[in-house]
């Protein structure tokens, strides 16, 4: 799920932007340096959209001369929950079952979580196919799948997900749109 | 982070279960964007951008492509009127902010695929009837067709 959340962040800023645009600095150096990134807390940051309090400077006392200022921002960020439905896109079949991107998150659907009506099919290019041939899970394709799972790296989110439930599972033969 | 820290963060993502809305604290109260919402927040920095003829880093990043692309694919063109006029259906229903997101991301066509995609619209103490869920899916997808 997509959120719109206020956090916070320390920011140094070296003396040479000290002056009359450091504001702007400030906000270009907090860009820089959360947009793209992931945690386990938070998910994945995907735009900051608005700076909306900078404290006063305080300059560190490493010798460096460099000062320290808490910026309060609030962002976009990309959060999974495990129990949420989400669509995705497949990006790769193999017989342990297909990997698919919901934005910039990485999901995994093992075989074990796929129907049983559907096996897979390396004749062609890698697939699941149903018994009845009417539906094809190939690269490209949208999923429909449920969370059952999170691994959380210190700068990745993995899901483990699920198709075998109701409403679940393919949703179109892929080459974008609904 | 010491190795406390790791073991209480892990712990707290084992609580989380989107179905029955147990967010943990970060997330309880927050603010949840459709992807419609999303793509109109992606694009209009887009359009911020190329208006003042200069690329920024937000841009260029990995996470905000994957996003850009996924919004434009899943999100059915759903213009911002509609995107509001949804959002107020949802509020006056008085469904949580995570539910009326899923709803509009996932656009289910009947109560019975509306509550196995978000089981927290069935729990007892919500008030939510079938009728209910069912009018406001109803006229959801009045909004989408004659925006």
């Amino acid at each position: 799920m997509f959120f719109h959340v206020n956090l916070e962040r320390n920011i140094t800023l070296e003396p040479r932007h000290f002056g009359a645009r450091m504001r702007a600095v400030l906000e270009e150096k907090l860009r820089h340096e959360v947009e793209g990134t992931c945690s386990g807390r938070y998910g994945f940051i995907v735009m900051v959209t608005r700076v909306d309090d900078v404290s006063e400077g305080v300059v560190v006392d490493d010798g460096t001369a460099r000062a320290k200022f808490h910026v309060k921002y609030d962002c976009v960020v990309f959060r999974p929950f495990k129990g949420e439905v989400v669509d995705a896109v497949v990006t790769q079949v193999n017989k342990f079952g297909f990997f698919a991107e919901a934005g910039p998150l990485q999901l995994f659907v093992s075989n074990a979580l796929i129907t049983e009506d559907m096996q897979f099919d390396s004749s062609g290019e890698n697939c699941y196919v149903s018994d009845d041939q009417q539906i094809r899970i190939q690269r490209d394709a949208s999923v429909r799948v449920r969370i059952v799972g999170m691994r959380i790296d210190a700068n990745d989110i993995f899901c483990i997900a699920t198709i075998k439930d109701d409403y679940l599972g393919l949703i179109d033969f892929g080459s974008g749109g609904l | 982070m010491s190795a406390a820290a790791c073991v209480g963060r892990k712990s707290a993502v084992e609580d989380e279960d989107a179905s029955e809305l147990r967010l943990g604290a970060d997330f309880d109260d927050a603010n949840c964007l459709s992807l419609s919402e999303v793509k109109i927040v992606l694009e209009s920095k887009l359009g911020d951008d190329a208006e003042q003829a200069e690329e920024t880093s937000t841009t260029r990043t990995r996470v905000f492509e994957k996003t850009l692309a996924y919004a434009q694919r899943f999100s059915g063109n759903t213009s911002g009127t509609a995107a509001a006029a949804i959002r107020e259906l949802h509020a006056n229903l008085g469904l949580h902010d995570f539910e009326g997101a899923a709803i509009s991301n996932l656009r289910p066509q009947d109560w019975d695929e509306a509550k196995t995609l978000v089981p927290s619209l069935e729990s007892d103490d919500r008030g939510l009837t079938e009728e209910m869920i069912q009018q406001m899916l109803d006229e959801m997808s009045n909004v989408r067709k004659f925006e």
